[in-house]
Formats: C-alpha cells, sequence, structure tokens
C-alpha cells in the first residue's frame, strides 16, 4: 500500500476518533469503564 | 549476519512506563481507551480496555465508532507495535520468559489462529448474541488486575465468589506457568486485541525489511524474538510484534514506507 494511501487511513481512523466523540462515544466508555466490571473480578 | 547489537533497556524502560501511566490511580483518563490490553476495573485503573469497551458498544448493540479509529489509525501507523511496546499484559509475559528456563517450547507459529477464533467468535458474535462481554469472563488480565485486587480491598466481594472466579484463577495460573515455558503465549494463541491489529501489519507504515544478501539465515533472530519469529521468512509476519529486537542484527532494519530510520551496521569482510 502507498504511503499517502496509509496516510489517508490513519486520518480516517483520527476522523472516526473525533466523530466518535461527538456521537458520546467516550461517554459510554467512561459509564462503563467507572462501574466495576464483575465480569473481569470473575463475579457472575 | 548475526546479533552484533548489545541487548538495549529502552523497550523495557517503555514498557515499564506504560504499564505505570495505564496504572497510576489517576482516573481522569477513564474515558479514553488505552491502544493496549489493561483491565478498567483495576483498582489503579487510568485509562478504558479497549477491548472490554468494544464488547460493550456490542452489548448495547451500538457502533463503536472511536474505537475502531483508534484501532485503524494505531494499526496502519504501527502495525502490532502496541503489542511489543505498550501492552502491560504483554511485559509480564516477557518479565516471565526472563524468569523461566531459557530453552523454550513450542517455537512455532502453528495455532496463531486461533486469536482470529476469540476475537471473532468469543469477543464478536458470541457477545452480541448473548448481550455479556464473554471475553472479559475469561480474560486473565482481568483476574490479575481486577479480580484478585477487587476481592481483597472489597470484603463484600468474597460472598459472591463461585465458580467463575475460580475457573478465572485456573486460567491466570496456566497463563502464568505457560509464559514460563514459551514466549508469550497469550499474545500469540489467545490475544482477540493483537488480532485486530494483526492484518495491519502487511501494509503499515512502521515496516520491517531483511537485507537478503547480508542474511546468512543464521536464525539468531528467532532466538532474541519474543514470538520465536525468523523476520527473514516474513517480515511482514501478522504474528511480529514489532518490538524491534530482531534489528540487533545488522541485516534487519525498520523502514517507514520508504524512509528508513535503522540502516544496517557497515559490513566488515
Amino acid at each position: 500500500m502507498r504511503r499517502n494511501a496509509l496516510l489517508a487511513l490513519i486520518a480516517v481512523g483520527v476522523a472516526l476518533m473525533v466523530l466518535g466523540g461527538l456521537r458520546g462515544d467516550y461517554w459510554t466508555i467512561l459509564a462503563n469503564a467507572r462501574t466495576i466490571c464483575l465480569s473481569c473480578i470473575g463475579i457472575e | 549476519m548475526a546479533i552484533t547489537r548489545p541487548i538495549s533497556p529502552r523497550r523495557t524502560v517503555i514498557q515499564a512506563a506504560a504499564t505505570a501511566f495505564a496504572n497510576s490511580g489517576f482516573p481522569a483518563l477513564k474515558m479514553c481507551p488505552y491502544p493496549g490490553l489493561n483491565c478498567y476495573a483495576c483498582p489503579l485503573a487510568s485509562v478504558a480496555c479497549p477491548l472490554g469497551s468494544l464488547q460493550n458498544f456490542f452489548v448495547l448493540r451500538q457502533i463503536p465508532y472511536a474505537l475502531t479509529g483508534l484501532f485503524l489509525a494505531v494499526g496502519a501507523a504501527f502495525g502490532r507495535a502496541v503489542c511489543g511496546w505498550v501492552c502491560p499484559f504483554g511485559f509480564l509475559q516477557d518479565i516471565l520468559a526472563r524468569i523461566g528456563p531459557r530453552r523454550k517450547r513450542l517455537r512455532t507459529q502453528r495455532g496463531s489462529w486461533l486469536r482470529y477464533v476469540v476475537l471473532v467468535g468469543v469477543a464478536g458474535l458470541a457477545t452480541y448474541a448473548v448481550g455479556a462481554p464473554l471475553f472479559c469472563k475469561l480474560c486473565p488480565a482481568g483476574t490479575l488486575q481486577a479480580g484478585i485486587p477487587q476481592v481483597i480491598l472489597r470484603p463484600g466481594l468474597r460472598g459472591l465468589i463461585g465458580a467463575l472466579y475460580w475457573a478465572k484463577l485456573a486460567i491466570l495460573a496456566a497463563f502464568f506457568v505457560a509464559a514460563l515455558l514459551v514466549k508469550r503465549p497469550f499474545c500469540r494463541f489467545v490475544c482477540p486485541l493483537g488480532a485486530i491489529y494483526s492484518p495491519f501489519n502487511r501494509i503499515s507504515l512502521m515496516q520491517l525489511s531483511v537485507d537478503r544478501t547480508a542474511c546468512t539465515q543464521c536464525n539468531a533472530c528467532k532466538h532474541v524474538c519474543p514470538v520465536d519469529l525468523c523476520v527473514y521468512q516474513d517480515p511482514g509476519s501478522d504474528s511480529c510484534i514489532r518490538c524491534l529486537e530482531c534489528t540487533r542484527c545488522p541485516a534487519v532494519k525498520v523502514s517507514w514506507r520508504g524512509k528508513a530510520v535503522s540502516e544496517p551496521a557497515t559490513l566488515t569482510q
């Protein structure tokens, strides 16, 4: 893959991160990360 | 050629710093997914686990735009370098490999496709179908970083311990023993996060290249590789974690799609 195509792919990735921020993805991640994940601990 | 450059502590220092940062107990960054496997239920976690977050989006039936962007940007730039440089669980396995016997077993890449099965089957389809983060229920990193410390710190959780908790402890113990005998067993055969980054190795900006005229196929690269790869056979292998240990051989160099960074050392006769 050409260097410019890869740079464009990275730019798309960064754009998706920004778009996710606008859609509230980071708040969803935070809400999930703040709760103590019982699955991670191993409690059903 | 052979390994001519000495071991550098650079990667170990970066791995230790990344592990300390991800578990610094500063929760302000918990909305930011970390590129490596780091359990966010750890009492000291300061960032979010990307795999746990990804599964949570599947459970919520939402499209993970930000996480997709993170995987795309990091993977296209560095391939699987996250595994070799900033993943705390990978760092732990590197330490265990140094403690264990010098002669390691399972020096093959057979079975490395299993991590794709775990990614698609367990962390993807089964999680979506069941509506629960199934990989988290098995994850040994979660047991080590959250299961053990949370149960110690929160006595109220002890009464809730059941078969799953003991199963997770057994899985963690098995990987500890395996990591003493086999280099990075979790990364090579199980890790679904590694499976996300793996396909980027062939196309990423960061590439390894081997000078075929200088390489004598002495297998010194395989000896120093944390995942037992012969870099001259396939420099773009999806199992490569881009740790750059093999660049200690003058025949191997890293390049950024045309721009060489570490030039081969001058050949002497």
